[in-house]
Parts: C-alpha cells; sequence; structure tokens
C-alpha cells in the first residue's frame, strides 16, 4: 500500500556522501542529490494552506499541527546520537546533554514568559500559558539532581555559562513566544509532546541505566522531570490552546506551524553540538572542580544567558560547537569558556586551569570593559573575525552558500524596522531617540535590496515562500527584545553591528572580489550586497555610530550589566554566521528546503 | 526527550572507538590536570587562528 505522507515542511538530514538528504515525513528524496522542479512544486503546493481554506476549525488546526509535530518528532529523533545512546556510546554526548538541557529548563520561566506577556487580553489562552510557565520554573532541579549524583556541585552547575547552541535555542524559543501567544504554546507543545510515548520514554531512561550510561538513581533522577510533566498534563496544553483560539487564520496558522519546524531544526542542530562540542567534557571538569572547589554563591545576579561577556574568538566558538581536538585540549576550552572567572578554583586543574587561564586572557574580551566604547566594541570583532563562514567563502565558495547568506541576510535586514522601533519605542533620552530615528529611515528599507537580487536569480525559490534558518531568528530576535528592555545596551550592540564594516578596512573589498573570482556564477546575488554595504558607507554609518556611542556615554552612564547584554550580540552574530555555513554548505538541496508553508492567497 | 525505539535512520556508521574509552581518558586527563603534547598543539593552534583572524577577508552584518 502507498504510505500517505504528512503535511509537513521538508528537512535536511545528513547523507553519505556529505550533502544533505531532502527528507519528507520519513523519506528522502533524490539523496545527495536536490529534488526536481515538478517534485519541489508539488510540496509547496500541500503547504499552501489556502488551498485547504481561509480560516480553520480547532479540528482542522489540530489536525495540521499534529500532523507536523510527527514528522518533527521523526526528523528530531533520527538523530545519530540517539543510535549511540542505544548501542551503549555517547556517553560525552549524554553528559553535555545532562548539562545543557540544565540550562536549557534553568531558563523555562524566562523564555515562556514572553508568550503569556504578549497576550491582549486575559484570556484563557494567557491563563494557560501562565499556569504553564509557573509549573516549569523550577524545572532544572532534576537535571540538578542528576549532575550532582555524577559528582558536580550544584553551585558549579549553576555557574556555568550555556553552550552557544543552548543560547541559541533559548532565545529562538523567546522570540517565538514574544511573537504570538499562540506560536509560544504549539513551540512549548512540540517539546511536551516528545513525551507523549510514555513506553517509549520509561524505556529510554531505563536504557540509560541497563547500558551504563548514567546511574540508575541518576537516570531516575531526569525521568523525574518527564514524570512530572506527564503529571501535570502538559502534553495536551497544544490542543487546548488551538480550540481556545479557533478559528485560526490562514497566516497566523501558516506562522505557528513554520515556527514548530524551526523550533525541531534547532534541536537537531543542539544535538549535533552534544555529539561533536566539549559540553560533555565540561561535565569532567565540573567534577574535578568540585571536590576542591569552596561553596559557591547559588545563582549569579545576572543570569547566564542574559552575560555575554567575555565576548570570544570565532575559533574558540567553532572548537566549542564541533571540537574535534585531544581530550585535554577539549576540557581547557571547556573550562576557559563555561567558567571562565569562576575558574579562580582552578588550581584544582592543573596545566588544564593554567591554559584556560591563558586562552582567556589571549582570546577572551575583558570581562569588565574600561575603555571607551567605541574600542570596546571593537574588540568585540573577535567573535566574526576569522569565522569559519568566511573562509568558505573565500575559499570554496558554491552558488548554494553565496545564495544562502545573502538569503539569510535578507531575513536579518527586514528584522531592523521591527528592532529599531523597539529601541525607539523604550528609549527615553529624545537626542539618542532622534538618532536612532534617523537610523530607521535610512534603513528600513535596505532589505528590498538584496530581495529584488534574491528573486532575480534564475530558477530560484522566492525568498517570499522560504523560512529563516533557526539562528537568524534567535539573532533577529534578541535584537527585537534587547532594544525593548534595554535600549542603552542595544545601542551598544548596534555600534558592534555597525562598527563590523569599516571604511578604512580593505578586508571588505577584497572579500568580495575574491569570493566572485571563484565563482564567478555568484556576482549577481555579490552586486547586490556589496551594493547595501556601499549604501551604509555613502550614509556615513560608520560616523553616525561613533557619534552615537560617545552620545551614549557622555549623557548617561553605561554599567556592567548593559555591556553583558549587549554582548550577547557578538555571541549570536556567531551563531547567524555559523548556522548559515553548517546549513547552506550542504549544496543545491539546502536553499530547496527552506521551503515554508504559505498563506499567499489569504484574506 | 525520550527515544523512539526504530526511529532511527540507520545511514551512520557506528564510532571508531567506544565513548566510554574516550570519556575515561578525559575524566583522568582532568583529574591529573596534565596535557599531552597534542593537546598544547591543538591550544596553540586555536590561539594562533583567533590571533592570525584580524586580518583574514570577511564580510559584515550591517543593517
Amino acid at each position: 500500500m502507498t504510505k500517505v505522507l504528512r503535511r509537513t515542511a521538508p528537512f535536511l538530514t545528513p547523507h553519505q556522501n556529505g550533502e544533505g538528504g531532502f527528507w519528507l515525513d520519513g523519506l528522502t528524496i533524490a539523496p545527495g542529490g536536490a529534488p526536481g522542479a515538478e517534485c519541489v512544486q508539488r510540496v509547496a503546493a500541500t503547504l499552501d494552506l489556502t488551498s485547504l481554506g481561509q480560516v480553520f476549525t480547532a479540528d482542522a488546526a489540530v489536525e495540521l499541527v499534529g500532523e507536523q509535530y510527527g514528522a518533527c518528532l521523526e526528523f528530531i529523533y533520527s538523530h545519530p546520537v540517539w543510535g549511540e545512546f542505544r548501542a551503549g556510546r555517547g556517553h560525552g554526548a549524554l553528559l553535555g546533554y545532562l548539562l545543557e538541557t540544565r540550562h536549557y529548563l534553568h531558563a523555562a520561566a524566562s523564555r515562556m514568559a514572553p508568550g503569556a506577556a504578549g497576550c491582549y487580553r486575559d484570556s484563557p489562552l494567557t491563563r494557560l500559558l501562565t499556569h504553564h510557565l509557573l509549573e516549569e520554573a523550577d524545572h532544572a532541579k532534576y537535571f540538578e539532581n542528576a549532575l550532582s549524583l555524577l559528582g558536580c556541585a550544584p553551585g558549579l552547575v549553576r555557574a556555568c555559562r550555556p553552550s552557544p547552541a543552548t543560547l541559541e535555542w533559548i532565545y529562538l524559543m523567546r522570540a517565538f513566544a514574544a511573537s504570538d501567544p499562540l506560536i509560544a504554546a504549539l513551540c512549548s507543545g512540540l517539546m511536551e509532546s516528545s513525551a507523549a510515548d510514555r513506553g517509549s520514554v520509561r524505556g529510554w531512561h531505563e536504557l540509560l541505566a541497563e547500558q551504563g550510561l548514567l546511574p540508575p538513581e541518576a537516570a531516575q533522577a531526569i525521568y523525574d522531570h518527564v514524570a512530572i510533566d506527564i503529571s501535570l498534563g502538559h502534553g495536551r496544553n497544544w490542543e487546548e490552546a488551538i480550540h481556545h483560539e479557533a478559528p485560526i487564520g490562514a497566516r497566523r496558522l501558516r506562522d505557528s506551524l513554520n515556527a514548530i519546524c524551526a523550533v525541531s531544526e534547532m534541536i537537531v542542530r543542539w544535538l549535533d553540538c552534544l555529539e561533536r562540542g566539549v559540553s560533555g567534557d565540561t561535565v569532567s571538569v565540573l567534577q574535578a572542580l568540585s571536590s576542591s572547589a569552596e561553596e559557591l554563591n547559588e545563582f549569579p545576579s545576572l543570569d547566564q544567558f542574559f552575560d555575554g561577556l567575555p565576548v570570544w574568538a570565532a575559533p574558540v566558538l567553532n572548537e566549542l560547537t564541533r571540537g574535534s581536538g585531544p581530550p585535554g585540549a577539549r576540557a581547557t576550552v571547556g573550562a576557559a569558556f563555561h567558567l571562565d572567572q569562576r575558574l579562580a578554583g582552578g588550581e584544582a586543574l592543573g596545566e588544564i586551569g593554567a591554559q584556560a587561564s591563558e586562552l582567556i586572557r589571549r582570546l577572551a574580551s575583558a570581562r569588565r570593559p574600561s575603555g571607551d566604547l567605541e574600542s570596546t566594541v571593537r574588540g568585540w570583532m573577535r567573535s566574526i573575525d576569522g569565522h569559519r563562514l568566511w573562509s568558505e567563502l573565500t575559499e570554496r565558495p558554491t552558488l548554494s552558500l553565496v545564495r544562502g547568506w545573502l538569503q539569510e541576510n535578507y531575513f536579518y535586514l527586514a528584522s531592523a524596522p521591527v528592532h529599531v522601533s523597539s529601541a525607539v519605542a523604550a528609549c527615553t533620552d529624545p537626542v539618542v531617540r532622534g538618532k536612532l530615528l534617523d537610523h530607521l529611515s535610512e534603513e528600513h528599507d535596505h532589505a528590498s535590496l538584496l530581495k529584488d537580487g534574491l528573486d532575480s536569480a534564475p530558477d530560484c525559490i522566492p525568498v517570499g515562500v522560504c523560512r529563516p534558518l533557526p539562528t537568524t531568528v534567535a539573532f533577529t530576535g534578541y535584537l527585537r527584545e534587547l532594544a525593548a528592555h534595554d535600549w542603552k545596551a542595544y545601542c551598544v550592540a548596534l555600534g558592534y553591528l555597525q562598527l563590523s564594516l569599516s571604511a578604512a578596512d580593505t578586508r571588505h573589498g577584497d572579500f568580495y572580489s575574491t569570493v566572485t573570482r571563484l565563482c564567478p556564477e555568484s556576482e549577481p546575488l555579490l552586486r547586490a550586497m556589496r551594493s547595501h554595504d556601499s549604501i551604509d558607507q555613502d550614509l556615513g554609518h560608520q560616523d553616525d555610530t561613533v557619534e552615537l556611542l560617545s552620545l551614549l556615554s557622555a549623557r548617561h552612564p553605561v554599567e556592567q550589566e548593559t555591556l553583558a547584554k549587549a554582548a550577547v550580540v557578538p555571541q549570536l552574530a556567531w551563531s547567524f554566521l555559523d548556522g548559515i555555513s553548517a546549513h547552506y554548505s550542504r549544496g543545491p538541496v539546502a536553499l530547496i528546503q527552506r521551503l515554508g508553508w504559505t498563506a499567499d492567497g489569504a484574506a | 526527550m525520550a527515544d523512539k525505539p526504530g526511529s532511527s535512520q540507520g545511514s551512520q556508521p557506528p564510532a571508531a572507538k567506544p565513548q566510554q574509552a574516550d570519556l575515561a581518558a578525559i575524566k583522568a586527563r582532568v583529574r591529573d590536570g596534565k596535557l599531552t603534547q597534542d593537546d598544547v598543539k591543538r591550544l596553540e593552534k586555536i590561539v594562533a587562528s583567533a590571533e592570525e583572524a584580524v586580518r583574514a577577508l570577511r564580510g559584515a552584518i550591517v543593517e
């Protein structure tokens, strides 16, 4: 019997020849290649919600979301790391899973609250979201308990910085929660529905103990989290949310479904980083430190996921995320990044501690910047200097990678009106607000420069039906919320973004000419990007930026906490570029895979 | 998140070395705090790469 596929956006899975597999509900189409135009058109047609209706009843929405969940979970659980666990391997990835899940759960109330905060009025959905976040607020304790059973002192675990991928995930969820309360509920629902198959969930936790991957009591500690969520009925919240909000318009449902897909792509990226990154090695560092560390304060005064200091050099962030070095080097990098100044107790780490301190001294920005703002943000350029994306573009560029880079930059530029407006709304200083308004007037339409270049390419999928990468959403989402909750930090971050293009620096011009020489067919696309950069230079944005930073520091104290929050932007900028590199280096299929749900014919 | 039996793609080759051996090496290395020559070379390479990066060609992230 022919299997009827679930309606789902396509995903991209690893394939044996290194390129992506176009994956649709468990079916890989044209493995190692790309599906043909007719196939793409048929997939696009299934994702056009207006072919089904303009408005959706609760039952219809539940069916569509439920199908998408099923496909997403199939995608997530096809990641090779689960097979490693079943085989009794992947111990490092599992330890990383414990640590990073703890950080993700610790941020639960903070990242879920924007959903309830965005409700226009008191409603059943408002109450549902509020109850859910209250019930999730302290669930990090289950993973802290497990790590404690492994010899990691809770105070040290709480002092640990989340990995770049965990930070991306936190900010992706925040961005979606803030966009629409229904999207908040449905993104959360994807996570909760992963526990629906209770037999499998119980079996997995038992397997961890049976395979010797975790002591039984540690496996039980993390299973307790699942058990409490099941007892609280979290797995059905998403259906309840749909019933409260129904009937649902096609565009709102489109945005919800695309958000769900982005979350599943983020989780797969996170699993990649657990498998290859150094979080698991960091657990070993925590174990070693815990035996000799003095009792630390329970929680830092600024939560780790709000604190981007110190800013790290791009090669270090790359090593953290996909390090392939020997064990001692991995532990050193993990200790330096995840614990930085907490290494004051690092004498217990011997040479590893000494080398970690050396890495901090040479490759991390100042923990407490003391110079002027311009020199501080210029020092933060280390997060994009030497990024592997630039190496790929200047050494072995492909048309897919160039187009993907441009496409994500389109989504980034298209977000400018939102985050600059957010800053204008929040800014309490009329003079600085005037500067932000000038910036808004100059920038609000820059995305169209790239869109014209993208859509004029032959045989392209129009950017209007494509989805941004989750790393792009996390980056732009943070800019919006930073502007809303600390406009001074936003101004500092704006300085970082604008000063990444320096008029006196020939690296940018040489960059474009090198890529064009190696990949001549990308020239029309690069022309669009270069044109945008030139316009910014002609507008004098560099001078404006320096003036803004001077104005800010002359008129206002810029506190350490403001700088720390602004410094999250360099790390998410690294993530923005890394997401582009990781995805679009996988060939033409990576572009086609960005097809999303549409509602173009919606009223 | 839970595992789902039979949901693996099955196309990934098994790891060349058991993870437990690597993890034991990491734990032993961290406990005694010592680094090998390979560790030091890797760290030096990271530092050199980062310090050279200020001159490397790159694009920008202007709005």
